[in-house]
């Protein structure tokens, strides 16, 4: 039996976002890029947290009173949160065998086929746990699940070599082509991402979904939309999707104690305007 | 025992079903060839989680005796918030694809449907079972006492045989499969599930593949009596302020459809409570 184990902090089921049909995807918890946008903050650090959402929290103090942990640093044992009358605690990450992941996916084979839908791994970085990546990928395969990995593509190629046998479809996020600016924006450079998804392009068989974030007064100036398509005219993809920025994760950015940058709200046009470059 | 009602002869059904006047008897005196008396069960979901949580918080946890327990709910959990919101959202109910308390619905179902199986067949009239409210859960509400996974007294309750509002976590396809656990075929005259959906979680393409494909693997598990809805919460309550902005606005309430504004704040109500 296999004893791998990945930190996971979400496995959400009926997804109708993550690729094609209905889906059940898989966020891994751990990424190494830090998009200032980042609507998982949850996602970042790879330990697990506790999250505590201060407008639920009526600051009634029986977490407090029910903690035996003397020793400062948080044990996850959960008895706070059971205790918690307003939901306010959560332990975000739990360690999961390849096994139970499994159990959890297989549970929806029927809807899968009756939708041509799948599995999907996402995260954080799902490919920073390559060989529980890689396990779980051959379970699928084996049991006929349709298998997508959602990835940021910032790891050495021969993580993308080891799943590329198992893999499907590839979600693949462009946040900017400009290395400046990607820098700027997640904390690292794009030269590994641009160059994966090209040795991506040229020699795998998985099929390939483009997906861009448009985040306003980060990737919406200087053409940097236009320099992504033109990049682009050299990969094979299925087709392109763009993810409109928003700020629906600012309340777990307060739970975890993180700062949230605020950009500025999207003009709803900006999409459809963008939808004709490509 | 059943017998038949003479008193009663419900002419134009025994004029539409057939043999009925080549028999020469109405409907009710047996005239035709299959007559079914079918009792509905409702509420089953919130039977189901009541006994869950029972035997969780007192049995598994004991985190409070029996005793103590009925104390509590007869009391309508006066005093006892934090308990309640515990008990409410630290376990997993009726609707989650969870095993544990699936099984009990398909034991409360197959016991039913056995016990209504030795009235059948005595007499020419079936009497079979089915599951419904059918927007009953209305008039149910003002009599309903405090259940023990965390409702008070009088709020609105389980729709058919849908989860209880507000208990479901894992979305459409896990509600079905809850469903789907019980052998459906015992319960002939129907066992109707709502399923709702906020709009925005399906404006694109490929939600109308996914909602298909619910809709087949709902069939292939041996469901039989499905409605789909899609409605937000915000939008059905501004439409109960604002009637006069939505005079078109259908909504799904069990078999069949009605014009929100046209319904009774009541009837309104358990709508909302259903959209989220």
């Amino acid at each position: 039996m296999n004893k791998i184990k990945a930190t996971i902090f979400e496995i959400q089921r009926n997804s109708y976002v993550d690729g094609p049909g209905i889906r059940t995807t898989i966020f891994f918890k751990g990424c190494n890029l830090k998009c200032k946008w980042c609507h998982n903050p949850e996602s970042q650090v790879f330990s697990r947290q506790m999250m505590h959402y201060k407008t639920k929290c009526t600051g009634c103090g029986q977490c407090r009173q029910i903690c035996q942990n003397t020793s400062g640093s948080c044990v996850f044992c959960g008895q706070c949160i059971i205790q918690c009358p307003n939901e306010a605690r959560q332990i975000c990450g739990k360690e999961y065998t390849v096994q139970e992941v499994f159990e959890q996916i297989i549970k929806d084979k029927i809807f899968y086929e009756a939708s041509g839908g799948g599995v999907t791994f996402s995260g954080g970085e799902c490919m920073l746990q390559a060989d529980f990546l890689e396990e779980i990928l051959k379970m699928c395969k084996e049991a006929g699940i349709h298998t997508a990995v959602d990835t940021a593509g910032n790891v050495p190629w021969e993580s993308f070599e080891k799943i590329l046998p198992y893999t499907d479809m590839f979600l693949y996020d462009i946040k900017a082509v400009s290395e400046n600016l990607h820098i700027e924006g997640t904390s690292v450079s794009n030269k590994t991402i641009l160059s994966n998804l090209k040795q991506l392009s040229d020699n795998g068989k998985a099929e390939i979904v483009i997906r861009i974030p448009i985040i306003p007064d980060f990737n919406t100036h200087t053409g940097e939309i236009r320099k992504i398509a033109d990049f682009l005219q050299g990969i094979r993809y299925k087709n392109i999707e763009l993810l409109p920025y928003h700020k629906m994760g600012q309340y777990k950015y307060e739970a975890l104690n993180m700062h949230f940058n605020n950009y500025p709200d999207l003009d709803k046009g900006i999409i459809e305007s963008y939808k004709k470059i490509f | 025992m059943i017998t038949f009602k003479a008193n009663n002869p419900c002419t134009a059904v025994s004029l539409f079903e057939q043999s009925c006047i080549e028999k020469g008897l109405s409907y009710k005196e047996g005239g035709t060839v299959y007559n079914v008396i079918s009792p509905h069960i409702g509420g089953l979901p919130d039977a189901v989680n009541s006994l869950y949580a029972i035997k969780k918080a007192v049995f598994e946890d004991k985190i409070i005796s029996f005793t103590d327990f009925m104390r509590i709910l007869k009391n309508n959990w006066e005093n006892e918030e934090a308990l309640r919101k515990r008990i409410l959202s630290n376990y997993t109910y009726f609707g989650n694809d969870c095993d544990e308390v699936d099984e009990i619905a398909v034991k409360i179902l197959n016991d039913f449907s056995d016990m209504c199986k030795t009235y059948d067949e005595k007499t020419p009239i079936r009497f079979v079972s089915g599951v419904s409210t059918f927007g009953r859960q209305i008039e149910w509400a003002p009599s309903r006492i405090a259940t023990p996974f965390g409702r008070k007294q009088g709020e609105i309750l389980s729709g058919n045989l849908s989860p209880t509002p507000g208990t479901d976590h894992n979305g459409a396809a896990a509600i079905i499969k809850s469903y789907c656990k019980a052998d459906l075929k015992k319960q002939y005259t129907g066992a109707a599930l709502d399923i709702g959906f906020v709009p925005s979680s399906i404006d694109n393409d490929n939600a109308i593949t996914a909602i298909a494909g619910l809709i087949k693997g709902f069939v292939l598990l041996g469901g039989h009596f499905m409605q789909i809805d899609t409605v937000d919460k915000a939008t059905l309550t501004e439409a109960q302020k604002h009637p006069e902005n939505y005079q078109n606005l259908s909504v799904r309430v069990s078999g069949w459809n009605a014009r929100f504004v046209t319904m009774s704040k009541e009837w309104q109500d358990m709508i909302i409570e259903r959209a989220k």
